[in-house]
């Protein structure tokens, strides 16, 4: 990661997020989960999850993150982190509009019920306001905006 | 003999056996009798061993690993892997490690076995500790074969993708779902010379993989603007267990790869083909391609449920039609803005919400892949924080829909016409194997564009017969905006290489030929298009011309659709040879499986000619 983007990320992190927040995330699925490895941050997300090159079946698509020893016993987080890096794009667009399919799926991962869905994806669409809304988050790299998205949805559903 | 008197005989075989004997013995009496009624020799077993016999390959397996097999000669002899597969079920559970025991490596295959045989009581009982940790995480409830169309920007995308989902996997969302792939091993190399050679000619080797169905998602919807089609299968329980249970044992599996035709379409096939027991492509062809399978399941009554997952760029289309002119306008204005932001705080629009995310989906399908972060910050950030302050958006509208790609006519063609030139009348026979043209009912396939590979045509005269035309690649790929935003619109292009008479006159020969041309697209209507090409033509008489052309292509109704085509073939080292080359081409007939042409063209001569088509 980038010098800037690094200190971008942690302003951003530090400045959106609650106190206690960091320290609930005391698991950081990026950093032990292998995630960062299969992230290139000069690419696109579309080379990073796949090598497609021939069709008719050369979608190899690997996913063997969330077996790596380092996350046994995270549970869902894991899946949770993987699936915002990946889709991150088509995430915040949901998380502004307030309601989604991948909107959806995160906060069920965070475990967040069917009857607490609403109101806590429009927790988490104003949570997201103030970081989207800030120059910082458009300068962030892919996977520090996948953080920002994952610490702040996280957080949320807790408050849940 | 029919299946269930056999099925009756060795159940009470069974029954009054074990009430005197184990072991060895019952291992060697279930034996005999399965080589008495020769159940070796059932599809369904030829199936789960993933067995062919076509004139290249004689009854044997396609898989390559030597684990897949637990006799010697598993992958030749389907007798020898059904003694010892049954041997190796009734074997003790090795407690040190009973992941090793047959009934945990070929879960499907004794799914079948017992089925066969109902037996059960006989059998022992193995702890499959990794087996049932794996299907614990990926049993589906049903099972749905999804379809990514093709795209004609990508030689390797041409014909499609298939993969399944195994629905139901994951009690969270159906994007978290399993899917099952099928690809070439590829390696790390960027050699595209290596890769088309490889990929045609066996280079590579092919597995299976899973991954969650939101990565196919993201990849074809996404980034390479492919619609996919869900094609929800009628199984039973059972025949669901059994394609669950084969991934399983497909798992580090090898294959050979071969683009043409042990590809995706033919794996994915033969894992539903084993619970199915049918067969889904004609493996007498030399090639396979998706649209076949799904229409051998369509068929065959094996289909459902169809349902439409659009990509970005199919989203887009959909809501920008909804739009208003004054939205449209707006729309275009945001994008040509430099100050995006202000324009959009300083906005009236009554729908702002709706206007962003048609934004959202121009942006995300304009500038997917690595072109997209470049623009990302100044076009697609003012939207979400704009967005964000806006109140939740319960709905975007109608969902886009459109007619299945199996409604087209179907890939392969054999078409019969006569002629008359003024010199010569006579009969024609053209083949194509695959895939589609500009005039066809196109449906899931870009519908003006079109794409012929191998396809050759004979004509019968009084003089004799004679090859008129090979091509051995011909795709134009034609790509009309259906808006008015300056930067949706992409260009066009055709490529054709192969041999022909170079005109219609009675002293021309065949002659090898290349021609390549670019150039840009517009709709005229809803249903109508004109294009326009510039481009290079070199044949093997050394004359290189210089080929600017037009194209209006109609398409009123699905019963009729009809082509003028006018090329100006400017050779450049022999001026007087330069002419225009001109068709007008009709297609009649509402059916997947026929239509009537009528053709008037001229190269130097002119030549008329009506024609009927078949597809199959």
């Amino acid at each position: 990661m980038k010098l800037h983007t690094l200190v971008a990320s942690t302003v951003v992190a530090a400045s959106l997020l609650s106190t206690s927040a960091m320290a609930q995330n005391s698991v950081n699925p990026w950093k032990q989960c292998g995630i960062g490895a299969m992230i290139f941050d000069d690419n696109s997300t579309a080379a990073a999850i796949s090598n497609v090159i021939w069709d008719l079946g050369t979608t190899a698509v690997s996913s063997n993150i969330s077996s790596q020893d380092s996350c046994e016993g995270l549970g869902n987080n894991v899946a949770a982190a993987e699936f915002i890096q990946n889709s991150h794009a088509v995430l915040e667009e949901e998380i502004v509009n307030g309601s989604g399919a991948y909107l959806s799926a995160v906060l069920k991962m965070f475990n967040v019920s069917e009857d607490q869905m609403n109101v806590v994806a429009q927790n988490v669409k104003q949570n997201f306001a103030k970081v989207v809304t800030s120059s910082e988050y458009e300068n962030l790299s892919d996977t520090a905006k996948a953080q920002t998205i994952y610490n702040v949805m996280l957080n949320t559903a807790k408050q849940a | 003999m029919p299946l269930p008197f056999f099925r009756f005989t060795i159940t009470f075989f069974l029954i009054s056996f074990s009430m005197h004997s184990f072991g060895s013995d019952l291992s060697k009496q279930i034996i005999q009798k399965v080589t008495e009624y020769k159940l070796y020799n059932h599809s369904q077993w030829h199936r789960l061993l993933h067995y062919k016999n076509d004139s290249l390959k004689t009854d044997q397996s396609l898989v390559l690993s030597p684990s897949f097999f637990i006799s010697p000669n598993g992958n030749k002899s389907p007798k020898d892997e059904l003694i010892q597969t049954i041997k190796g079920f009734l074997e003790k559970e090795d407690l040190d490690n009973p992941n090793k025991h047959a009934q945990c490596r070929f879960p499907a295959r004794f799914l079948w076995i017992k089925q066969q045989l109902s037996m059960s009581r006989e059998i022992p009982k193995v702890q499959c500790l990794n087996f049932s940790k794996w299907i614990k995480k990926h049993q589906a409830d049903d099972i749905s074969l999804i379809l990514a169309s093709g795209y004609l920007d990508n030689p390797a995308s041409l014909y499609g993708h298939l993969l399944l989902k195994l629905n139901g996997t994951s009690k969270i969302s159906p994007l978290l779902d399993t899917s099952i792939n099928f690809g070439a091993d590829t390696g790390a190399t960027n050699n595209m010379i290596s890769y088309i050679v490889n990929g045609i000619f066996g280079g590579y080797q092919g597995k299976f993989s899973f991954a969650e169905f939101y990565k196919n998602n993201m990849l074809y919807g996404e980034y390479e603007q492919r619609d996919l089609w869900e094609y929800k299968l009628n199984l039973s329980t059972y025949q669901v267990n059994l394609i669950n249970f084969h991934i399983w044992e497909l798992l580090n599996t090898n294959f050979q790869y071969y683009f043409f035709k042990e590809n995706c379409a033919l794996q994915i096939a033969d894992v539903v083909s084993i619970a199915l027991n049918v067969d889904l492509y004609n493996n007498q062809l030399p090639w396979v391609m998706p649209q076949q399978v799904v229409n051998a399941l369509i068929q065959n009554d094996h289909v459902q449920e169809t349902v439409f997952i659009p990509s970005r760029q199919s989203r887009f289309y959909h809501k920008y039609q909804q739009l208003s002119p004054d939205e449209k306008s707006f729309i275009n204005d945001y994008i040509a803005s430099n100050q995006k932001r202000v324009f959009l705080d300083e906005s009236d629009m009554e729908d702002k919400s709706f206007i962003i995310n048609t934004l959202f989906d121009y942006y995300a399908y304009t500038y997917s892949g690595s072109e997209y972060k470049k623009v990302l910050k100044k076009n697609k950030h003012p939207l979400l924080s704009v967005q964000a302050m806006l109140p939740v958006v319960t709905s975007l509208g109608s969902e886009p829909s459109k007619v299945a790609p199996d409604e087209s006519q179907l890939p392969v063609m054999t078409r019969l016409d006569a002629y008359s030139k003024s010199y010569e009348s006579g009969l024609g026979l053209e083949i194509r194997p695959a895939y589609f043209d500009s005039l066809n009912l196109n449906f899931g396939r870009p519908n003006f564009s079109s794409l012929s590979m191998l396809s050759f045509k004979l004509n019968l005269a009084k003089t004799g017969a004679y090859l008129s035309r090979v091509n051995l690649v011909k795709i134009a790929s034609l790509a009309p905006s259906p808006t008015n935003i300056e930067t949706d619109n992409k260009n066009s292009w055709k490529v054709r290489l192969g041999v022909e008479q170079s005109n219609l006159s009675e002293n021309s020969t065949l002659t090898v030929f290349m021609e390549g041309s670019i150039g840009r697209a517009t709709l005229l209507t809803k249903t109508s298009i004109l294009s326009g090409f510039i481009g290079a033509r070199l044949d093997a008489d050394d004359l290189l011309s210089f080929v600017p052309s037009l194209t209006f292509i109609s398409k009123p109704s699905k019963k009729i659709a009809y082509k003028f085509d006018v090329e100006y073939r400017s050779t450049l080292n022999k001026i007087n040879d330069s002419h225009f080359v001109s068709s007008a081409e009709m297609r009649l007939g509402l059916n997947k499986e026929w239509d009537v042409r009528f053709k008037a063209e001229h190269n130097l001569q002119t030549k008329i000619q009506v024609s009927y088509a078949l597809f199959w």
